[in-house]
Order: C-alpha cells, then structure tokens, then sequence
C-alpha cells in the first residue's frame, strides 16, 4: 500500500529519518532532567573532544548510560527484526519467529543455568565477570540447540525443514522442564534474577556488547541481502526454486545457522524480548510487499524503531526504577499489529 | 508521568538544601535501622522491599538488584545504602563515579551481624548516640531471650510454613530469617539441616512431627482461624501442632531482607507465647 513505484525510496528514508528522531529523542530523555541542548553538548564532549560547559554528572548520564544503550538498541532491535523476516521467509510460515527452532529456549536454559548453578560458585569473582558468564552460558546453549536441530532435521537424502521445526519445538519442551527445574531448586534471589531476565532488558550496555551486536548485525544483513533473490525465489516453493536453479539445502542451513547466530547474540545481551522478530516482519511486509530485497532492511530499521521506543518508555514510564522493555515491546507491538490485521482483513475480504 | 516526577524532584531538592544528606536506601533491613536512628528525614527514595509506614509516601527504586543508575541520579542522592544484594554492580560503579557515596552492608541472619551494621550506620551517618541506644537496648533484649532460653527445659520442635493455594508444605529450613527468629525465641527446627526455603513431602513434613508451625501474617488472612487452615493443609490434622492447634503467626515482614530489628521484637512476641511463664521479664511493646 505504500509501494510508490516512482519513488521507491520514499519509505525507506522516512523510516531511517524516524529512526534518527527516536536516536536523539532516545538520547535527550530519561529520568533526570537534562535539557536537550545539554545532552547534545555533553555527546559531543565525549565525541570531539569539545569541552562544553557540562556537568560531570551529566556528561556520564549521557556517554555511559543513554548513548551506549540507544546503540545497543539500535543493534539488538535490528537483529531481531531482520533475523525474524528471514525465518518466516524461510520456513515459509508466517508465524515462524526467530525462537521457532528452539534457540531462544536454549539460550534461556543457558542464562538459567548460570543463574541458578553458577550464581553460588561465582560470588567471589568481579560483577562483570559474572554478568558475561550468563552472556556466555546463554550463546553456548543457542548455538547448541541450533546445531542439534539441525543434526536431527538433516540425513542422507538432505536437510528437512519440517524435521528442523518439529526438533525445535521438542527442544523447546526439553528445555523448559529444564527452566521449570531450575525455577524449582532455586534460591529466592535467583528466582527473582530469573525471571527478570527472562523479560529483558538493554541495562547491561557496555561498549563490548555494542561492538558485539553491531558486527553481528551488519553480518547477517551481508549475508541475508546477498541472499535475498534466492528467498524470493524460495516463496514460490521448494520444488520449484530447485528448478530455477537453487541449492536449496545450503541456502536454508546458511540463513537457519546466521540466524541463530544473531539470535544467540541477541538473547544473551539483552535476555528475552520478544514479539519484534514475529511483528516487525509482518509489518513491513504489510507496507511493502513481499520482495525480501526491501522487507529485509526494512524489518531491520523498524525492529531497531520499536525497541528504542520500548526502551525510552521502559526507562522513563516508572521512574525512578525501570521496566523490563520485554514488556513493553508486546505491549505496544500486539495492539498495533492487531489493527493491522483487522484492517488488512476488511480490505481483503477474508 | 514524566512531568510528574520531574516537579516532585526539584520539589525534593529544594528540601534538600535545608535538610543536608539525601539518602537512597536499598533494603527492607537497611530502611528499618535508617528510621529507628531517625534518619528518615533523610531519605529521598526507598526500594520496592522497604515497606514501612514511615516512608510510604517516598518515590520506589524499584528492585534492589535491578538499580536503574539514571533513575537514582534523576533523584540527586549524596548516599546510597543498601544490602550486599544490591546491584547490579555497573549501576553501583556509575553511581560512584558520579560522586554518590555507596555503602553497603552484610545481609546475614544473625544477631551479631545487626548489631554491627547499627554501629557502622551510626558512624557513617553521624548518629552515634542514637544507635548506641540502640544497641544497648538489642542488647538487652537478646541477652533475656538467651537467658530465658537455657531455662527451658524441654524445648518445642517449631516449623516455620510458607502457605499457599498449592497446598505444598514449604518449610524455612537454615539459613533464613525464619530460622533465626524460632531459635531466638526458644524453639527447636525440625527442618534446620535443610537450607533456606525448600519444599517438603508428606511423609518428610510428618516425620519432623512440630509441636508447633509459625507463619507469616500475610498468608495467615486467608484462613483466620486454624480449622480453616487445617481444611486447607489436610496433613496438619497428623501432627502435635495440629492436633493441639498450637499455630502463631509473626509479621511476614520481619522475615524480609535478613534479621533486623522487628525480627527480635516477632522473637520475643513469640518466646511470651511458646512459654508463657517467661512473658514477665521480656519487656513487650
């Protein structure tokens, strides 16, 4: 519906301006009272190297804790769009999210188990030493169950992608009796670290997690753009992308592998935030159509869009304490796709 | 909402120019001693575990282990005193590189442990007499409980219950408040080599046959009287302490964020009502 064919740029530079907006708004507010003028300043104290007259306070408020996290946002927010709009293109199933083969689970029930098992041994060693122990624990376990699924979804004759999606929702169950267990024999203090992590939050930026997740994320858009024909292709069924000239098999292991990447990196920065990677797709495709070649960076920047803003609102809503933006995300995110829908079904007829 | 919060901090920090320190205070146990050495004048903002009448009215931080540190500088505190549970530690590093002083106390459940903490917090915050005071008068109060103690000739086996609608027999074992709280007043834990709070079988929970079962006045609303919570937790009926209907319930909230001051009071309480011969010398408020 917004396709212009003579200006087909006009969507994306209105999304990218939007998201320009929501960096400086995502900047410029919070819970202290910083005026605009001040935060700009105090970014550029840290950035050129210009010494404006801004306080101390201020300055960190601004370079170590609103910058660093509206970058992460940016990133984490992009992996889970993107990552999200190639799963559904390549299971060709329009509710396929990036958790759908299993891998959020399993970097769940890994966070879980440097929660709850290694929480005790670890008191002695530095925080941060323990907070990257739950980021590794969480990407050792996503990667695992990635590979795992894809062992038992490939044999002789190829790889299934129906065999991968049943394996993943098996592994989804074996690892939530894992949580349960984990649930059950844990402390009180682990109980409650659990539980929020499961609902997200983007208050552990720091500058390696930054770098991590925006590699990763310019990674997988490489990737996925280099293989956005062959999705296309890949809509119109298996068998005839074979026919056209497509190596199906190592297509959908590189796309299902690159994202289960992001998503590992995702999960085990930020914890579970879900419903950008189910909706954002959905969106775009609403907006645009279904050729991957824009639904890809499109979904990207929108799913950026919609975590900073669930970022802003989850930082300033109850201030002076925080709500885990997981919350917020499918808070905003379900009503909006609702009406969508609604609206798309009116038009339709269906 | 935004707005809202902004005018209530200025509104705050105008205070603050009169009233000298703003204190940030992370911790049911910390909150308590802050307004026992009347230190609640004080304080610009409690965590969600601090419930007492006295700050009720105070903006919550929200979790003590999930600090957010923009939201505590948004509330310009001088100090921030919290449990050694506070964090998480890069919301404690801002903090002080922004020049908050932070200051963190052991969280433990001994009586030695509260005592300690109430003479750090009196140096610290210039409350000196206040908390020797205070400490005599703990002092005072612990030494009769122990007193009294090895009095007892045959003391009573108490389980500390967590009730719920499951109907799962969860017991305080070592290691909680709960624990220190029974054995102050007298009684003996049935469930002691177990640690912290753990889930117990019907046969287990029966073997450990209590004299008596203690719980938490928040879950007790539910029932008000025993029969009702006999009706609920069917096994009750097998055990000393229910056939004798001997049930206490003690202020759940002395049982949150290690032994504090209500803790000993709940213990002393519950001594005058486990043995009632010692309710003369232990000075009830």
């Amino acid at each position: 519906m917004f396709i212009n064919s003579r200006w087909p740029l006009l969507l994306p530079s209105f999304v990218l301006f939007s998201l320009a907006c929501m960096v400086v708004i995502s900047v410029s507010v919070g819970p202290m009272a910083i005026s605009f003028v001040d935060s700009i300043k105090a970014l550029l104290v840290d950035w050129v190297n210009w010494r404006a007259p801004v306080s101390a306070q201020n300055e960190i408020v601004i370079s170590n804790i609103r910058f660093p996290r509206t970058l992460l946002c940016l990133s984490i927010g992009g992996i889970l769009g993107v990552t999200g709009a190639v799963m559904q293109g390549v299971f060709r199933n329009p509710l396929a999210d990036p958790g759908i083969i299993g891998v959020s689970s399993g970097a769940a029930l890994g966070a879980g188990l440097g929660i709850v098992i290694f929480a005790d041994t670890m008191v002695d060693l530095p925080d941060w030493l323990q907070l990257s122990t739950v980021s590794f624990f969480a990407f050792t376990f996503a990667l695992a169950v990635c590979l795992l699924v894809y062992k038992l979804g490939t044999s002789s004759q190829g790889s299934s992608v129906v065999v991968m999606l049943l394996a993943g929702v098996a592994i989804s169950a074996i690892a939530g009796a894992g949580m349960g267990m984990l649930t059950y024999i844990a402390d009180d203090q682990s109980l409650r670290d659990l539980s929020l992590w499961q609902m997200g939050s983007m208050a552990g930026s720091n500058w390696i997690s930054i770098t991590i997740s925006s590699i990763t994320l310019v990674f997988l858009l490489v990737v996925f753009m280099s293989s956005a024909k062959a999705l296309n292709i890949l809509l119109l069924g298996d068998a005839e992308a074979v026919h056209l000239g497509i190596d199906i098999v190592s297509l959908k292991r590189r796309l299902i592998f690159c994202c289960a990447i992001g998503l590992g990196v995702a999960v085990s920065i930020a914890g579970m935030i879900g419903f950008i990677g189910l909706i954002i797709p959905h969106l775009v495709r609403l907006l645009v159509g279904p050729n991957h070649q824009r639904l890809l960076p499109l979904s990207a920047m929108l799913g950026a869009l919609l975590l900073l803003l669930a970022d802003i609102i989850a930082r300033t809503v109850m201030a002076p304490s925080e709500v885990p933006v997981g919350i917020i995300t499918a808070l905003l995110g379900s009503p909006f796709f609702i009406i969508l829908l609604l609206q798309q079904r009116s038009k339709l007829g269906i | 909402m935004h707005k809202v919060w902004i005018s209530v901090c200025c509104l705050l920090l105008s205070f603050g120019s009169v009233a000298g320190e703003r204190i940030i205070s992370a911790g049911a146990g910390v909150t308590e001693l802050l307004i026992a050495l009347e230190k609640q004048d004080d304080l610009v903002a409690v965590d969600v575990t601090s419930r007492y009448p006295a700050v009720a009215n105070l903006p919550v931080v929200g979790y003590h282990r999930q600090l957010s540190a923009e939201g505590l500088l948004s509330l310009a505190p001088d100090t921030l005193i919290g449990s050694s549970e506070m964090g998480p530690q890069s919301t404690l590093d801002l903090l002080s590189r922004s020049g908050v002083d932070v200051m963190v106390l052991k969280t433990e459940t001994t009586t030695a442990n509260l005592l300690n903490t109430i003479t750090l917090l009196g140096d610290k915050l210039d409350r000196k007499s206040q908390a020797k005071q205070l400490i005599s008068k703990l002092d005072r109060d612990i030494k009769q409980l122990e007193t009294n103690q090895q009095q007892i000739k045959q003391p009573k086996k108490m389980l500390f219950l967590l009730l719920n609608d499951k109907g799962t027999y969860t017991a305080a074992g070592s290691n909680t408040t709960a624990h220190s709280v029974m054995t102050l007043a007298g009684g003996i834990n049935p469930a002691a080599e177990l640690n912290s709070y753990q889930a117990l079988s019907a046969e287990a929970f029966l073997t450990m046959a209590p004299e008596s079962i203690l719980v938490s006045g928040r879950h007790w609303q539910k029932y008000q009287d025993i029969d009702t919570l006999i009706a609920a937790m069917p096994l009750l009926a097998q055990t000393p302490a229910g056939r004798n209907k001997a049930i206490y319930v003690i202020d759940g909230s002395a049982l949150i964020g290690g032994l504090g001051l209500n803790s000993i009071e709940q213990a002393k309480q519950l001594q005058a009502k486990l043995y009632p011969q010692f309710s003369a010398n232990l000075k009830l408020n």
